[in-house]
Order: structure tokens, then sequence, then C-alpha cells
């Protein structure tokens, strides 16, 4: 595992202590995405990581998994 | 502007205003331009684009300050705000150029406008159409009750555009919008609070703020996320502004040959309200530090401290009427003004009912 996917496992851990989620878990399909979720999603990945995503990276599919999330933060890190 | 000159400005500029205003139900159009001229419209607004580039924390004070003596006036700066954060957080650098400088000043007023008939806090059931045509967009609705509508000219209009809701950037100069005053209501009189109808009114591309599918998804929530803790500290303001009317009032009036502090029962309303103030101050300085880290708590801690805050200011101002007697009825006395302001803030920014609702879900996710 990554260290952003570490990271953002240990966000969603501290969101959802009770559910174990794994790497290609589709968080939205779950359920467990509120659209106040949908936001501190995308202002943990901005924060944590200080990269300011795109608008065209502002889609549902970059945040489905843990891994599309690692994925879209190592993009920015390269 | 530091903390201590925006409390100077408050007592000088705003206070005095604030009975006339509620009276009059609206502001004379030169106090709007001193709020201008002192950078409170452009207090959350980077400095590059002439704002005053302040924190969250700095936002929340202003919010306290202004909101212990006018709600009205912190209603319009929450509204305006609320826009102007949308724009900076999801704006292009073209949109941002367009607006955030007039933002600053107040030469341009904004309004946030979501609330329809049949859809407040609820955003799945924005009935606003937007049609997408080849060099824009073409939409069609009726937005209710806009808090500083009468005088914004611009809104950040939600409608739905095919399966998403969009946010839109519309001018109240456009083609087909339609402004319309709402006579003053039970509280924050002098709101401006408008009717916003939208008759095919065509925005270019631009006018869509954000990404396609962004609306509900993320400037909505932001900007309600913003919206939620500056009302929270205007309860706040409203808290300890009756706290200190009623703690003088209870220092000074005597009944039974001694001052209604030394009554207990009156005691126990004033330990209620400074209770309520403390636990308020609490909730919203950690729902602050948490939105600032980004925390994953962040989003409840909101709409905590705003249901909480708004309680806090309907339950300490009625205690406040109730120490004050007659005094506190009277036209010109400050707790019932705030009576009914905090009313209100029962009401804006999603009903107590739909946070109520949010706060469960959030907090059953996370056990």
């Amino acid at each position: 595992m990554s260290s952003a996917s570490a990271a953002i496992a240990e966000f969603l851990q501290r969101h959802f202590p009770a559910r174990a989620i794994g790497d290609t878990d589709d968080i939205f399909e779950s359920g467990l995405v509120t659209s106040l979720l949908a936001l501190q999603l995308v202002n943990f990945v901005e924060g944590r990581f200080r990269i300011q995503l795109a608008d065209e990276d502002l889609v549902q599919s970059n945040f489905r998994t843990i891994a599309a999330m690692a994925a879209l933060v190592e993009k920015y890190q390269r | 502007m530091d903390e201590r000159g925006l409390q100077a400005f408050v007592a000088d500029h705003v206070r005095p205003h604030a009975l006339a205003a509620d009276r009059d139900g609206q502001f004379a159009p030169d106090l709007l331009e001193r709020i201008g001229a002192a950078g409170l419209w452009g207090w959350n607004i980077a400095a590059e684009y002439g704002g005053g580039g302040h924190t969250l924390a700095e936002c929340g004070a202003l919010h306290r300050q202004v909101g212990a003596a006018c709600s009205s006036a912190r209603a319009l700066l929450t509204a305006h705000q609320m826009t102007a954060a949308a724009i900076q957080r999801w704006g292009n650098a073209a949109q941002k150029a367009r607006w955030l400088t007039d933002l600053s000043t107040g030469r341009t007023l904004a309004a946030f406008a979501l609330s329809e008939a049949g859809a407040g806090s609820d955003l799945q059931g924005i009935e606003a159409r937007a049609e997408a045509v080849p060099d824009g967009f073409v939409i069609d609705g009726e937005k209710k009750w806009i808090t500083g509508g009468a005088i914004a000219s611009v809104f950040l209009v939600f409608a739905r555009c095919g399966a998403a809701v969009e946010a839109f950037l519309v001018p109240r100069a456009a083609a087909g919008v339609a402004v319309c005053g709402i006579p003053p209501m039970l509280g924050l009189r002098a709101a401006m609070l408008a009717d916003v109808s939208l008759r095919r009114t065509k925005v270019a591309s631009d006018a869509r703020l954000g990404p396609a599918d962004a609306g509900f998804r993320f400037v909505a929530p932001a900007a309600l996320e913003f919206g939620r803790a500056m009302v929270g500290f205007g309860c706040l303001g409203m808290a300890l502004a009756c706290l200190r009317e009623a703690t003088e009032h209870a220092h000074t009036r005597r009944a039974g040959g001694t001052p209604l502090v030394n009554h207990q029962l009156v005691q126990g309303l004033l330990a209620e309200m400074v209770t309520a103030v403390r636990t308020s101050d609490a909730l919203l300085a950690k729902a602050i530090a948490l939105i600032d880290a980004r925390d994953a708590e962040a989003g409840l801690a909101v709409l905590v401290a705003k249901y909480q805050a708004s309680q806090a200011a309907v339950s300490v101002s009625r205690d406040a009427v109730q120490i004050l007697g007659a005094r506190g009825c009277a036209a010109d006395s400050l707790v019932q003004r705030f009576y009914r302001d905090a009313k209100i803030t029962e009401i804006i920014e999603g009903s107590n009912e739909v946070l109520k609702g949010l706060i469960a879900r959030q907090a059953g996710l996370m056990l």
C-alpha cells in the first residue's frame, strides 16, 4: 500500500470506524458517501497532499475507491 | 482591520442603526457603503482581489461582532460571503477576476439563490431547470426568500441540468430575471429578502461555477458549511448581547428589596444562559479548527455547532426577555428583537429538523 493509500484509508477509517474498507471497495456504491462526505474527501485530498485538483479531476470516478484516490494523488505528485 | 477596530466600527456604524433597520425593514444605502468602505463585504476574499483575506476564525469573529449588534446586517454579510467563498473555492481564473474585486468592495452585492417553494435545504427537491444550449445555458425557475435578494447584483442560482444540480452566477441585469422584494418578516427584518424569478434567462457557458455536476456535490455543501458556521457565530453574538443585557438588568433592578440577581430563580435562568453561550463558543471554535485541519469530522462538527448555537440564541434571548420583563418586551428592546431574529436562525441554512437528520446520519455512520 502506498503512503497516499494509507493516509486515505486512515481518513476513511476515522469516518467509518466500524467498517472495513478495502483498497478497491466502491464507497459510493456502498452508500457510505453523503454529499457532506464527498466535499470532505476533496478537502482532505487537497489539504493532506497539498495539491489543487483541476476541475476535470473532480469527478466521482476519482473518489470511488481508495486506490482511485491514491492514483489521483500520485498523478499530481509526479 | 483588527478585532478592536471591528468592534469600534460595529459600535459606531452598525449598532446605532439596528433598531431603525428592524423597524423599517431596510438599511439606509449609506450604511451598506460604509460597510464596504470598512472592508466587511470582502472580509473572506483573498487580498489579491482586494479582500481582507481573513481566516475562518476571523470571519467567525466578524459574524459574532456584527451579530451582537444587528442580525439583519449579519445575514446580508453571510449571504454575500457564502457566494464569494463559493467563487473563491470553485471559480476559474476568469470568474474570480470578473467577480471577486467588485464583491470585495461591495460595489457588487451577492445573494445565494438556493431555496424554492418546495426545496429549501433539500437540494434534491430543486425544480429550477437549466438547459444546456450551444453557447451557454437557459435557466427557468422561481427562487424564494433569498437573503439580500432585493439589493444583490448577482445571484448564485442552483438549477437542475439533466440529472445534475449545477450552480450558476446570474447577473441581476440578465434578461428574464425579475426580483420581487418581500415585506419584512418575523425576524431579520432588514435582511432585504426577495423572490427571484428566472424566465428563459440566458447565461454564457462560463456562468457555471465548478466542473459539471459540481453544484450539488461540492459548491452547495461548501457554501452551506461556511454559511452554517457563520450563522452559528451570529447566534453566539446575539446570545452574548442578550446575556449582557440580562445580567446588567438583574444587578440593577430590585424586587422584594434586593437585586433580581439575588433571587435563585433568576440565578437559574442566568446559569442556563451562561452555559448555553459557553457551549456555543466551544462548539463553534472546534468546528472551525476541524475545517481548517480538513478533518473527517468537520462536516458533523459544523452541523452540531449551528444546531446548538441557534437553539442557544433562542433560549438565551427568550430568558433575557423574561428577566427584563416589560422592558424586554418594548419595541426598542434589543432582547425582543434578538428573540425574533434568533427564531429565524433555527430555520435558515438548513432547518434544525433537517440538521438533526444530517447529524444523526453522519453520527450513525461514524459509530
